[in-house]
């Protein structure tokens, strides 16, 4: 259980540093042919993209702009062209060079090998206690990953966030977590839940997950400049979800006489 | 504009306050399931030491009552058979021997009359540590027997039914089983007051069951247990430790029209006593 925990804190960290890594490099760029004011956040622009390609919710910058590309029209797309609607607080934009960046293939990648080590944790801890829980857990990394991989494969790509997916599994490891919790209070045979490391990971796994599960659902329809605020929500969570990580591998795994108890 | 604006603060109340409430919920979630856990420990604690002193309270009875019966037993051998071989002792002097014939024979004939009752005594307490008929003949010959000796004292109508006893309990399970019956009519006849008692015996694949029914004034299982938890009440607290020894139960009722109270002894059984 500790290794696949330890599999967890590693693949998130790594896809992290990934994360900031893949921030640098962009997956498309080109030029500005023109743009149109449409209101004041938002505006249409007429591109000609050389490298790469452009996908909604990729963040867009010149010299002069930055932006969030809230649609695409391909009713106005043509080979090497592409005509955008761009979410920005930029007033002027000019004819430029312009590059386009995105990590949500990394954050998607990250959460499909978060979901099957946090459901694989499920999975070692039910295996012990009930059959059938282990079962509901194995089918749930299997449909899980198999609608993963259709909506980011064959639907749709991996430069798209699904909040509605996210939001449903966020709400399963939920469930399980709590599953979990009303499996402790029945049973007798181990009083001290927290003395055991497997009580800190799920309880890690679901303070996390609870805490954000707003964020990652509405987190889309902010605004840039609210997004990066709302963030450290994320941020705050992540440092919970590892220091009680840390209690868990620091805690050894015995059972307390019952007398040890404070009366 | 101004709904754009108003949609984007919405969101952020909704995340805001929804992340908030999602983190209490957590927090008191899992602050539930130590405190219940620490909660659950503390009534098992309880219930620990209430047996353990239950236990106790088993052990000082069966001990008191271990003790009573040596007295009992050293009263019987000092006061009965002492003075009786302590005459035969006086018929046998040394000046037997310058005595006539006639008186000769006749101190002879007095000590073995009192030796005879002396052996007569030893016998009878000697049964009433181990009944021969349980010994000889088993729980359903010793009962009855016990049953009969009752009705023969002509103070309460009493019997007993075995309906299935082909296979014999071990002789250490039947001498308790015959202890709890024996202590259970004992105590009908000194406190109940009742005009019958009437013992049957059924055979269940597991267990065999004693039930005792009698007229007078009796226990129920609340009484029972409530005299079993204090200082008095040294039979029953006998009993329940006798059925400890065979892991076996016993349950205390009066029946629904009020009139005769019912002891069920349910004793289990072994694989080779099936």
């Amino acid at each position: 259980m500790k290794w696949v925990c330890l599999l967890l804190i590693i693949s998130n960290f790594s896809f992290d540093l990934l994360s900031s890594v893949e921030s640098k490099q962009p997956i498309a760029a080109g030029d500005i042919i023109s743009a149109k004011n449409d209101s004041n956040d938002s505006k249409t622009i007429l591109l000609n993209i050389s490298s790469g390609s452009l996908y909604e919710g990729v963040f867009i910058r010149t010299d002069s702009f930055y932006g969030t590309i809230k649609k695409i029209m391909p009713e106005h797309t043509r080979k090497g062209q592409a005509t955008i609607e761009v979410e920005t607080a930029s007033q002027n934009i000019s004819p430029a060079h312009f590059e386009a960046f995105s990590t949500l293939n990394i954050l998607n990648i990250s959460l499909l090998a978060e979901l099957i080590l946090t459901f694989l944790i499920f999975y070692l801890n039910f295996k012990h206690q009930s059959k059938w829980w282990s079962r509901i857990t194995l089918i749930a990394i299997f449909l899980a990953s198999l609608i993963w991989i259709a909506r980011n494969i064959f639907v749709g790509n991996l430069y798209t966030y699904s909040s509605v997916y996210n939001g449903s599994i966020t709400i399963l490891i939920i469930f399980f977590a709590l599953v979990f919790f009303y499996q402790q209070l029945k049973r007798p045979d181990n009083p001290f839940v927290y003395a055991s490391p497997v009580f800190w990971i799920i309880s890690a796994i679901l303070i996390y997950k609870a805490g954000t599960f707003f964020l990652f659902l509405y987190g889309n329809t902010l605004e840039q400049s609210e997004k990066e605020n709302f963030f450290i929500i994320n941020s705050f969570f992540y440092i919970v979800e590892n220091v009680l990580f840390a209690v868990a591998f620091l805690i050894r795994s015995k059972k307390l006489s019952p007398k040890k108890i404070d009366r | 504009m101004q709904l754009l604006q108003t949609n984007s603060s919405n969101v952020s109340f909704l995340l805001f306050f929804g992340t908030l409430g999602m983190l209490v919920l957590t927090i008191a979630l899992i602050l539930f399931i130590i405190f219940h856990q620490r909660k659950v420990i503390r009534y098992q604690l309880k219930m620990q030491e209430m047996e353990a002193e239950q236990q106790k309270l088993l052990l000082k009875a069966s001990i008191k009552l271990q003790e009573e019966e040596r007295q009992r037993i050293a009263a019987d051998l000092h006061d009965d058979a002492g003075p009786l071989l302590a005459t035969a002792r006086l018929y046998l002097t040394e000046n037997l021997v310058n005595q006539e014939k006639a008186q000769q024979l006749q101190s002879i004939y007095n000590a073995k009359q009192i030796i005879d009752e002396t052996i007569q005594l030893i016998r009878n307490i000697s049964h009433s540590l181990m009944p021969p008929t349980l010994k000889n003949f088993g729980l359903e010959s010793a009962i009855t027997d016990f049953f009969q000796k009752i009705n023969g004292s002509g103070s309460l109508n009493s019997n007993s039914r075995f309906y299935d006893y082909r296979t014999r309990l071990k002789p250490e399970k039947e001498l308790i089983v015959y202890r709890i019956v024996q202590e259970l009519t004992n105590n009908v006849l000194k406190h109940s007051n009742a005009s019958f008692i009437h013992l049957t015996q059924h055979n269940n694949e597991d267990e065999m069951i004693i039930r005792l029914h009698h007229d007078g004034r009796g226990l129920t299982q609340e009484d029972f247990d409530k005299l079993n938890k204090s200082n008095v009440g040294l039979g029953l607290k006998n009993i329940k430790s006798r059925l400890k020894v065979i892991q076996g139960d016993i349950l205390f009722e009066q029946d629904p029209s009020q009139s005769f109270f019912k002891v069920s002894i349910e004793v289990p059984k072994d694989d080779d006593e099936k």
